[in-house]
């Protein structure tokens, strides 16, 4: 008999809809509270869906079914465990949420800041954008989440700071289960630069179910580093939605070196002519890690572009999947696409699987794509031995530059240098096993 | 009327339908129709098993729907599962026993059955429907051991290779169109190379269509054993009518220690007017092993035909050092729909592939690659270079490029890329400016778009293609 396509989850998600639906009905409108019951349905509808799922074809996520999560609690979080973190920056404005909590006595939020923050308990329903990918895990989210935030820019406005979301989950005995949801939305001719970043405190396993959805207006600039550094015991899945009006330009880098099992789902829609979108992505596993970038990008508009870069470097017994889509509308003519995934395999245990896609409807376009896999060059690295340089350190640096071709696409030196540290305790840790 | 008559005739040439007294058993399928067809092809016991079984399974499954193909759900027990010229019924003892009429539609067809051969240095299998009407030059081949003949004449003459090479590499479980197939298989050619011999002459199997509601379900077995090769070749015309007619083959290639298959086709079924009416569904499983170390299949296709292409000939490439090719033209224009491209598994050491794709997208048609490139953990030193490009030419048309790579060692060197584009104005004007006009300049562009892989093909059928490609493209770029 044939696997199913989805997997009936555990009750206990049922209970966490009735604690949550119960815990919110002081401060939610009836109409929000059906939303959340709207969306439960429909992922429960849908199930966990099992590999048999195109979309899911590498990333197996049938055991979230079965396994019984905890409701995340906000563990008691002090403001030096939080400047302590590794990605934090005095200088930034921060807002930080602890397992998926918002907690304003930690954030920082200068006088005289531009940017607006919402909660969004406070907010009218707010509108839960369509997925572009069927996603039951959007609608867990939509339905399971406990807090939110809203980050809003005015009109050509540019913030003084950097601004920094900063998702802190503090882990227990107990596997927990968090649900955190961020909405953005620039303005007219808005420029920001927006850090994304997912920790962990503590070596147990968490599941985190983000969401993140952007707008774009017409003429803004969005500079957008997501970074997803959990331990290795947890399981983030995140969904990222972007929507560029007019003229708006995006720029990602796209950040993945902990969990066990990572995916990060991030769709741009190219929703107003000339917008443009440029991704970067690099994602790092070993031991047993799993990773699963996973793009869409749907040109709708005459005379848009996109291009994406994601690299991946794979060690031990790591699996990484990339699976791109650039799909071009029958009206998005003057189309200009790219999109290149190259992978290197340091193991010989590990395994690539890409799965660049285009879709076009339209013959005024240019599109590329194409996607590569190998280990490193032998050419290469006699080169390096003939000078004298020894056979590991040549590796590492070799592997390094591979990665340095995606950071270095960071305009901004400081989040360079952090990922750049991310980078060095990964080939570190490396070096400690190999030697 | 006839107006319109002559101008469909003119789109697809060989739409015609040849007059010939047709036995067909009744619509539909159910064991007792496999049973008949396996005892009129007078079939041993195991092959009968083999069909059953086949069946049983097929019975419990559901038609896949993975393919980027849209049709309404096939209605298979309405459908004729065998049909033969009554004529054939005698079972003629040479060629000149076959009714003439069968003979002059395979001269229109321009396929040398008769006294041509002999220029034309090329032996023939025909299928007419359901049976293959002659094979020519077999005394030659006889000569040098190489076997080729009908499906169910090796089925009654060599039942001991059928025996050992049927469903090995496409085991009827394989899915719902292969088990289909197993089941209830008509003819088709068997082809059998034997130790160090090289088959002096292409062969090539000419696949026709003419009863209405049936539907064709060949079976083409190569092996070439140690040190042989052959170059095999395949053509496909069906006449226009206005049902959709089924067509689920299924080609199985096995190459042993240094051995090598060539296996070109030209695919030019009837694929439905301008509105998307009529045309045949071409469900097709190609699969080659190369069993042996240092043994190589190529597959090189020009699909121009059928309503809907769902095909991907595949090489598992299980010898050391063995290599695989798939070069492919795809041509899609009215309201065809082609989802086609290969699946390379890379198991053996030192194993190579290449995949060149060119796909080309008219009108309102729907053209997409769909390719695996998979390395296993012990297939050391894999290489891969896939490169897929598709042209566009028109604004409502489709293409689409869904690559699979599933890389599991190291040292595996793979590379894919992908391009789409149209054919610039620019590169249009240029010619016209020289004095072609703007149907020989889009020819010009398109053939240089496809040279890569026109080149691959055996002498006469590359000429056979271009002249194909151009033919299509008339009416899309007029």
């Amino acid at each position: 008999m044939k696997r199913p396509r989805a997997i009936t989850p555990d009750a206990h998600y049922a209970d966490q809809l009735s604690a949550v639906l119960e815990a919110m009905a002081p401060c939610e409108s009836a109409g929000q509270l059906a939303a959340r019951q709207a969306a439960f349905d429909r992922f429960m509808e849908q199930g966990i869906p099992t590999r048999r799922v195109e979309a899911w074809k590498y990333t197996d996520v049938t055991r979230l079914a079965e396994e019984v999560f905890a409701p995340a609690a906000p563990a008691p979080l002090t403001a030096e465990t939080v400047t302590g973190l590794p990605l934090y920056h005095p200088e930034d404005e921060t807002v930080v949420f602890a397992s998926g909590i918002l907690q304003p006595g930690l954030s920082r939020h200068p006088e005289g800041s531009v940017l607006e923050l919402h909660p969004l308990h406070t907010m009218p329903d707010p509108t839960a954008p369509v997925p572009i990918h069927d996603n039951p895990f959007v609608d867990l989210n939509h339905a399971l989440w406990r807090d939110g935030a809203l980050l809003r820019l005015p009109p050509s406005t540019t913030p003084a700071q950097r601004i920094h979301v900063l998702f802190v989950h503090a882990t227990a005995a107990t596997p927990t289960l968090s649900h955190p949801r961020l909405l953005i939305d620039l303005g007219e001719h808005a420029t920001a630069e927006i850090a994304i970043t997912h920790v962990t405190l503590g070596d147990k396993a968490c599941f985190n179910n983000a969401t993140l959805d952007i707008t774009l207006q017409p003429g803004a600039h969005l500079e957008l580093v997501y970074t997803q550094v959990l331990n290795q015991a947890s399981t983030h899945l995140g969904t990222t939605t972007i929507t560029q009006q007019r003229d708006s330009t995006l720029h990602a880098m796209d950040f993945s070196a902990g969990s066990a099992l990572a995916r990060h789902s991030l769709s741009v829609a190219l929703a107003g002519e000339g917008a443009s979108a440029s991704l970067d992505g690099l994602y790092i596993v070993q031991g047993r890690q799993h990773v699963d970038a996973h793009t869409c990008i749907q040109h709708q508009q005459p005379n848009g572009s996109s291009r994406q870069l994601y690299k991946g470097i794979l060690d031990d017994r790591a699996t990484a999947a990339f699976s791109g889509l650039v799909r071009v509308h029958p009206g998005a003519t003057g189309t200009d696409a790219q999109q290149m995934n190259r992978n290197l395999l340091l193991s010989n245990d590990a395994l690539a699987n890409s799965k660049p896609q285009l879709e076009i409807s339209n013959d005024d376009v240019r599109c590329t794509h194409g996607a590569t896999v190998g280990r490193l060059d032998d050419l290469e690295l006699f080169y390096l031995a003939s000078r004298g340089i020894d056979p590991t350190a040549a590796r590492d640096m070799l592997s390094r530059g591979f990665a340095e071709e995606v950071l270095y696409r960071l305009p901004d030196t400081q989040r360079h240098a952090d990922l750049h540290a991310i980078l060095n305790r990964t080939f570190e840790k490396n070096d400690d096993t190999t030697t | 009327m006839n107006d319109a008559l002559a101008n469909r005739d003119k789109e697809y040439k060989y739409g015609f339908v040849t007059d010939v007294e047709t036995e067909k058993f009744p619509k539909g399928v159910n064991e007792d129709v496999v049973r008949a067809i396996s005892k009129r092809k007078e079939e041993p016991d195991f092959l009968l098993e083999f069909r059953l079984k086949a069946f049983r399974w097929w019975q419990e499954q559901t038609p896949p729907h993975w393919a980027h193909v849209e049709f309404p759900p096939i209605d298979f027990q309405d459908i004729h599962y065998y049909a033969a010229p009554k004529s054939m019924a005698d079972a003629p003892q040479s060629l000149d026993d076959v009714d003439p009429e069968l003979l002059r539609t395979f001269d229109r067809l321009g396929v040398p059955l008769h006294e041509r051969e002999r220029l034309a240095g090329v032996a023939v299998d025909a299928v007419f429907d359901s049976v293959s009407v002659g094979t020519t030059h077999q005394d030659i081949l006889a000569e040098m051991g190489v076997i080729f003949c009908s499906f169910s004449e090796a089925a009654r003459k060599h039942p001991e290779l059928i025996k050992r090479y049927l469903g090995t590499v496409v085991p009827p479980r394989d899915n719902f169109y292969a088990a289909l197939n197993s089941a209830v298989f008509s003819d088709g050619s068997f082809v059998f190379i034997p130790k160090g011999v090289h088959c002096p002459i292409d062969l090539s199997t000419y696949f026709r269509i003419n009863a209405s509601n049936t539907g064709q379900f060949e079976r083409t077995l190569i092996v070439a054993e140690e040190g042989a090769s052959v170059s095999y070749v395949e053509g496909c015309t069906a006449p226009m009518r206005d049902e959709n007619q089924l067509h689920a083959a299924i080609v199985e290639l096995i190459a042993l220690d240094d051995a090598s298959i060539k296996y070109s086709t030209v695919q030019n079924w009837y694929g439905g007017d301008e509105n998307g009416r009529g045309g045949i569904y071409n469900f097709v499983v190609k699969r080659g092993r190369c069993e042996g170390a240092r043994s190589k299949i190529s597959w090189t296709q020009v699909e121009a035909g059928s309503a809907i292409t769902w095909k991907y000939p595949s090489v598992i490439l299980k010898g050391d050092d063995s290599v695989g090719e798939f070069y492919s033209v795809a041509l899609t224009n009215n309201k065809m729909q082609a989802d086609t491209g290969t699946k390379m598994v890379h198991i053996g050491k030192n194993t190579s592939s290449t995949i060149i794709s060119k796909g080309i997208s008219c009108d309102g048609s729907r053209n997409s690659y769909r390719g695996l490139v998979k390395v296993t953990p012990g297939a050391d030193n894999a290489r891969n270079y896939s490169q897929c490009d598709s042209m566009l030419v028109g604004s409502d048309c489709e293409a689409n490029t869904f690559p699979y790579l599933e890389i599991n060692n190291q040292s595996a060197v793979i590379e894919h890329e992908a391009t789409t584009s149209r054919i610039s104005d620019d590169q249009l004007f240029y010619l016209q400016s020289r004095g072609l006009d703007s149907e020989e300049a889009i020819s010009l562009l398109v053939n240089g778009f496809c040279k890569d892989v026109f080149k691959t093909l055996p002498l006469e059928f590359s000429v056979e293609a271009v002249k194909l490609l151009e033919m299509k493209l008339e009416d899309s770029v007029g």
